[in-house]
Formats: C-alpha cells, structure tokens, sequence
C-alpha cells in the first residue's frame, strides 16, 4: 500500500488543485480522470512487470481520487472564503427569479436558493457536502482513470 | 498469462452493472422529477456537477428539463454500461483487446478531434459512447484478477519478487 500511497498522493493534489481552478472546472471529468492515469504512470514507471495490472492501477486510481476530493476541496473552501465566488452566487440567486416565472414549482426555487446559500459561505454544512460531491465524481472517475493508465503504462510480462 | 483466459463474467459484475445503471438513472433523472413534482429535481444536477459542465445547451432536455450531465458525458456513461453488459459475450474482441490494452487510446481520438474541430450534439453523444466502451473492459479484467485459476496461481508464486501488489 505504501508504495501506492506516494504516487497517488502525488497525482491526487497536482488534479485536485487543477480541478478547482476557474476555467479547468468545465472540463467535465478529464481532470479527475487524469488523476487517476498520472497516479498509475508514477506508480508503474519503476516497477518491473508483474501479474496483475488492473487491481492495483484501480487502487492508485481510486486513492488518487480520494486525495483529489480533499484537495479540490479545501482550493473551494479557499476561494468561498476569499470571496472569489461571491459574485457567482449572487447572479445565481438573481436568476431563481426568471426560474420561477419560467413555471418552476415555488418548493424546488427555495431547494435551490437554499443550496447556493449554503455553499456560498464558508461552514461545516459547506465543507461536508463539497467534499461528499468532490469524493463521489472523483473517487469513480479516478478509478476508472487508474485502470487506463495501468492500460497504457503497465509493463507486458 | 493472459487474464483473458480467466472468464469476465465474475459476480462483482452484476454489482458493477447495477452501479452503471443506476448512475445513469441519476443522469436521466431530473427530466424525470420535473415531471413528477419533486422539490428535489435539482439535487442531480448537484451532486454530478463536480464531473460535469452540465451546460444545459450542450445536454438531452426532454420535455425542455436538461439531464443532469452534457450529451459527451451521458455517452460516456451509456458506453461504459454497454461495455460492461456486452464485454463477456465478446470473447475474441476481448481477448484481443486484453492482449493490447493500449490500442483503448485510439478510442478516445474521435472524442479528441470531435472536442478540438466542431462537434454537434449527435458528435459529442457518439464519440463518448465509442471511446468508454472499450474502457468497460478493464474493471472487467480487474475483476477477474480477483478470481485466480490453478495456472494463474502456479504463476503468480513465480512470480513472487516481480509482482504489482508491492
């Protein structure tokens, strides 16, 4: 495990970070994608051939993932706390009112204004449900990218 | 040897496609709790936005309610539960795609230049249906590594000193 540990931990901050900057967050699951495949490149880059490639390039993937969700995390947490998404927040409470207009139920405007209320503010309440969407995207989409990267970098015995 | 030769119809597998579809019920799902009333039509969208841009011109909108991921993504993810459905009765196309797993890049080329050229909504729903399919195969043979024959296991105690599970 430990051998696995470095590499994916690697991985999951440089993704991580990337992922939560403005611009590299459209596009779509790439970045956490990537964690996974760069986890596995470091991981398998020195080691000889072996039987098994998928079980442990899954396990970098996944751990780099898990690494990932934090880091991501804590760059949105600073970014919240910085106020750099003030102005995102407030546009998007601004357009709940045309949503209403447009038909939609009074309950599911108020769902949503409670929502961008809650993650526009630096809490506990923030922190667990940014890191609970972060660890469910990037923990699959990781994974999966640990298994491409066992693909393409794991040696042929 | 070549994990081929273990048979991909493991039991994780039935639990892997259950998380697929399931996944892709959560996908198809605000359309779906729009037109049954539900306060919660938003929560899809919420909890995919971290893997996806979501931008509602660029997603399926049946009944004008946008699915909560982009037509690419929703190809991804329909590829990847085919793939992993249809892997097991595919044996020469596994087996070979098994014995170079590389050639799984060249899938994602249509996506590449699709992304980097111009794409229409047909485009992006396409080249992600084609390039997550054969990804589907991997957690497959990840699985069946689980599930050693008396080759595999004569094999691996040779195998001792140079194994990936350091």
């Amino acid at each position: 495990m430990n051998g696995k540990l470095k590499p994916a931990g690697i991985a999951g901050v440089a993704c991580g970070i990337a992922a939560a900057l403005p611009y590299l967050d459209s596009v779509c699951c790439a970045v956490a994608i990537g964690a996974g495949v760069l986890g596995t490149y470091l991981y398998f880059k020195d080691l000889p051939a072996g039987p098994n490639r998928y079980g442990p390039g899954a396990t970098v993937g996944l751990l780099a993932g898990l690494v990932a969700a934090v880091a991501a995390t804590v760059v949105a947490v600073i970014r919240v706390a910085a106020g750099w998404t003030a102005a995102d927040a407030d546009q998007g409470l601004g357009q709940l009112g045309q949503l209403g207009e447009a038909g939609v139920p009074q309950e599911v405007v108020d769902f949503v204004a409670t929502l961008i209320t809650i993650m526009g503010e630096v809490s506990v309440k923030m922190i667990a449900i940014t890191l609970g969407v972060y660890l469910i995207g990037y923990a699959i989409a990781s994974t999966i990218g640990g298994l491409v990267g066992a693909a393409i970098f794991a040696k042929k015995e | 040897m070549p994990v081929i030769d273990r048979s991909l119809d493991v039991n994780w597998r039935w639990l892997l496609l259950l998380g697929c579809i399931a996944w892709l019920v959560l996908v198809a799902s605000p359309p779906l709790l729009a037109a049954a009333g539900s306060q919660f039509q938003a929560l899809p969208r919420f909890l995919l936005a971290a893997v996806c841009h979501q931008d509602p011109e660029r997603s399926f909108a049946p009944g004008g309610v946008a699915f909560a991921a982009c037509h690419r993504c929703t190809g991804l993810y329909l590829g990847f539960t085919l793939g992993v459905a249809l892997w097991p009765h595919l044996k020469a196309a596994a087996a070979w795609l098994a014995g170079q797993p590389r050639w799984i890049v060249a899938f994602f080329a249509p996506l590449v230049l699709d992304v980097l050229v111009g794409n229409t909504p047909a485009s992006r729903f396409g080249t992600g249906l084609l390039a997550a399919f054969p990804v589907a195969l991997l957690p497959l043979l990840a699985l069946a590594e689980r599930k050693p024959t008396a080759t595999a296991a004569s094999g691996r105690r040779g195998h001792a000193g140079a194994s990936h599970d350091r």
